[in-house]
């Protein structure tokens, strides 16, 4: 590999880049717009959910009851007149359960026997159904407690200390995954368009009669390409520290280090897409598409990824972005530095080299395709 | 301009588009796979179900009070024991570095307090990295203490009679299948016409298409029918899919849930061609494609309801066609609604599709004064 052949073919690259005003802006201005938007406004924790309550026993028990259920963050009770049943109130879809109170409870509690509340909850959104579920089951244990005859004290206090974040401030988890689907997601859009615009535009013609070879022609673009994806991963960590205030909370080694490699992991994907594809519109569909929503839904940017079947889980293995929300989890959380990630970042380095064998395959030759 | 509407140009034109679809095998493939494949495979593989957390156990006490404790953690599969080790350092170091997402520490004096009559303190410590997780398991934890305190006495005062009701099975596909549906729908409608109409423009063609005697009106119905009709093909294959694979129901009424797709449809698709009317070259395109897209499946409740997200941002996704789409579609499928119900969303989805056509065409024509 001759490295000035490497170099001419980089400043190429970053010229064709520069001399695009609208792309230079875009590459910029969309990361930094969509940090923001999914900053601000994804959050997985339940909130709000509208319920309805029938209290058809009112009671200092039944009102003590809705009151302690209006006081978890995760429910809002919503007035619903007693008529209707409460099939009909669930289908006009305005409350998302609906919990009747039958008349008597308070003084079935007092007396010991069993008080059935009953609860219609709709299961469509799954999580919803079973928060719902888990307050519903928690205030009555506390409340019932309260109501009915004493039995025996508590054998187990159990005392529950969540680590690392403890006010729960979801930013803090969130942002750190937008870094890595953001840098999953342009770099390779970028890098495919690159790598396809030459071949479109019939101009790869002159690169393949010149004596650059595959590999050069690779190296280059992918070190122009690495450029461009590390300022736009300056630009946004800093605006994340800027906006929410996630700083590294540990060793920023294996970040300075993961960086650079998953953005080459992602310029490589884009050039191996490139490299396949013959029109920019399939290789815009592909890397888009294809790739952007992988690294959104599968790489536990928003579910863990233990919680999916054991295939995907292995699957997940080859999602670059997988083993980069780790390392930004790592730093900007927990703190915990190398002996929690070292194996995700020697993964992106082999899955780096592969992607560089496999962007280099389909250039080997550097000819035009045999026709039919 | 050229007034009135010509059926004959309109079929001439759509031939032009369906040819040139129809002829791209890459382009065929990337627009049918997503949907179809796509759906089926994310609805599988995403499971919001937090289930076995990975636990390591320090039991300093060792009694059969303990061990009971620990059985009772372990017994439904939310927390899966890893490991047991005597000193609760190494446990703290576990959950620092991430290799378990959580450490139930049982004191040395557990066993003798509650023989004393006083609850034994044993201390859960979670992983916080992943809030919502980490809320999750300490929700999880607090009922599994509750029901363990309350075993042995006779039934708990008070128990939630609980129905689930339109999924009684809790499957999530179901829940997930009408949202990927929208979002795949939205992305891939977006693209395939903000850069097919962009090529026109990036291979000097649409000069030679905006002079013919067609209108901007015509040239644009045109482009939106090849993409149209392959939309609604794969939109029908994947609920098919969907219904073997996961069982999903169609409780509503079938010509209703097209209709609305259809409107759907044609507002991704006009707003993609809108996107290509601000964009030079294929590049800007994508960008801006892919930055309009994932914020509109972000914030549509396709994942996370709406009623969690900040308030300006719920009002704001009152202008989400997406949003409009994925609470008809589970309305529809799941409930069984119909356009008494829903109507407040069609009309939402309807006056967007209107507005998209109207200013995308407007945009289209005045692209070369």
């Amino acid at each position: 590999m001759n490295l000035r052949r490497v170099w001419v073919q980089c400043l190429k690259e970053l010229v064709e880049f520069r001399r695009d005003r609208l792309t230079v802006a875009l590459a910029f201005a969309l990361p930094i717009g969509m940090l923001l938007i999914f900053g601000f406004a994804i959050r997985l924790q339940i909130k709000n959910i509208p319920v309805a309550v029938q209290d058809f026993d009112r009671s200092p028990f039944s009102r003590d009851f809705i009151s302690r259920i209006g006081a978890s963050q995760e429910l809002v009770v919503v007035p619903e007149p007693l008529g209707p049943s409460p099939t009909t109130i669930l289908d006009a879809g305005n409350v998302r359960a609906v919990i009747v109170i039958p008349p008597g409870t308070q003084r079935a509690l007092a007396a010991g026997r069993p008080a059935p509340i009953q609860s219609l909850v709709d299961a469509t959104d799954v999580v919803n159904a079973l928060t719902i579920k888990q307050i519903l089951t928690a205030t009555s244990a506390f409340v019932g407690a309260t109501y009915a005859p004493p039995s025996a004290p508590p054998t187990v206090a159990l005392h529950v200390r969540i680590w690392f974040n403890p006010g729960g401030n979801e930013a803090l988890f969130i942002v750190p995954g937008v870094y890595a689907v953001i840098l999953a997601m342009f770099p390779t859009l970028l890098a495919a368009i690159a790598m396809v615009r030459d071949k479109e535009r019939g101009t790869i013609v002159q690169a393949y009669a010149s004596r650059l070879r595959a590999s050069e022609l690779i190296a280059g673009k992918c070190v122009a390409l690495e450029c461009i994806g590390l300022a736009e991963a300056l630009a946004i960590m800093a605006i994340g520290f800027a906006v929410w205030g996630v700083r590294f909370a540990g060793d920023p080694l294996p970040l300075l280090i993961g960086t650079p490699l998953l953005v080459c992991c992602q310029v490589l994907l884009g050039l191996l897409i490139g490299a396949r594809m013959n029109t920019v519109t399939s290789a815009i569909q592909a890397s888009g598409s294809v790739n952007s929503l992988v690294s959104v839904l599968l790489s536990g940017f928003m579910y863990p990824v233990f919680t999916m079947p054991p295939f995907f889980q292995l699957l997940s293995y080859i999602v670059p972005a997988r083993h980069f929300i780790n390392i930004t989890r790592d730093a900007f959380v927990r703190g915990a530095g190398w002996p929690g990630v070292w194996t995700e970042v020697l993964t992106l380095a082999v899955i780096a080299m592969v992607l560089a064998v496999g962007a280099w395959l389909p250039m080997r030759r550097m000819q035009l395709p045999d026709e039919g | 301009m050229n007034g009135v509407f010509s059926w004959r140009r309109l079929l001439v034109l759509l031939r032009k588009e369906f040819i040139q679809i129809l002829g791209n095998r890459q382009v065929l493939y990337i627009l049918l796979f997503p949907p179809i494949v796509q759906v089926a495979i994310l609805a599988y593989a995403m499971n919001p179900l937090v289930k076995h957390l990975v636990f390591a156990v320090v039991d300093e006490s060792r009694t059969p009070a303990s061990r009971q404790l620990i059985d009772a953690f372990t017994a439904n599969g939310v927390f899966v024991p890893q490991g047991r080790s005597d000193d609760a350092a190494s446990v703290y170091r576990a959950v620092q570095s991430g290799t378990v997402d959580a450490g139930l520490v049982i004191p040395a004096d557990y066993a003798q307090r509650i023989t004393r009559g006083e609850p034994g303190d044993v201390q859960l410590v979670l992983d916080g990295v992943n809030s919502f997780v980490a809320n999750l398991g300490a929700g999880y934890a607090t009922l599994i203490v509750q029901q363990y305190n309350a075993r042995g006495s006779p039934s708990p005062p008070l128990s939630p009679q609980i129905t689930f009701a339109y999924n009684p099975g809790l499957v999530t596909a179901w829940f997930f299948v009408p949202g990927l549906l929208g979002a795949i729908l939205m992305i891939t409608g977006l693209l395939a016409s903000a850069s097919e109409s962009v090529r026109e423009k990036d291979e000097g063609t649409l000069e030679q298409l905006l002079m013919t005697p067609a209108s901007s009106f015509e040239v644009l119905l045109a482009k939106i029918g090849p993409l149209f009709v392959l939309f609604l093909v794969a939109l029908a294959a994947s609920l098919a899919v969907s219904w073997l694979l996961f069982g999903l129901p169609f409780r509503g009424d079938f010509a209703l849930f097209m209709g609305i797709s259809s409107i759907y449809i044609v507002a991704a698709i006009s707003i993609g061609i809108l996107i290509s009317t601000f964009a030079a070259t294929q590049q800007q395109v994508v960008l801006i494609s892919i930055f309009t897209a994932l914020p509109l499946m972000m914030l549509s409740g396709a994942f996370a309801p709406i009623e969690s997200m900040p308030p300006i941002w719920q009002t704001l996704s009152l202008i989400n066609p997406l949003r409009h789409y994925i609470t008809i579609v589970r309305d529809i499928l799941l409930k069984g609604a119909g356009f008494d119900v829903i109507w407040p969303d069609v009309l939402a989805l309807g006056v967007f599709a209107v507005v998209a056509i109207w200013v995308s065409a407007t945009r289209y024509r005045s692209q070369l004064r």
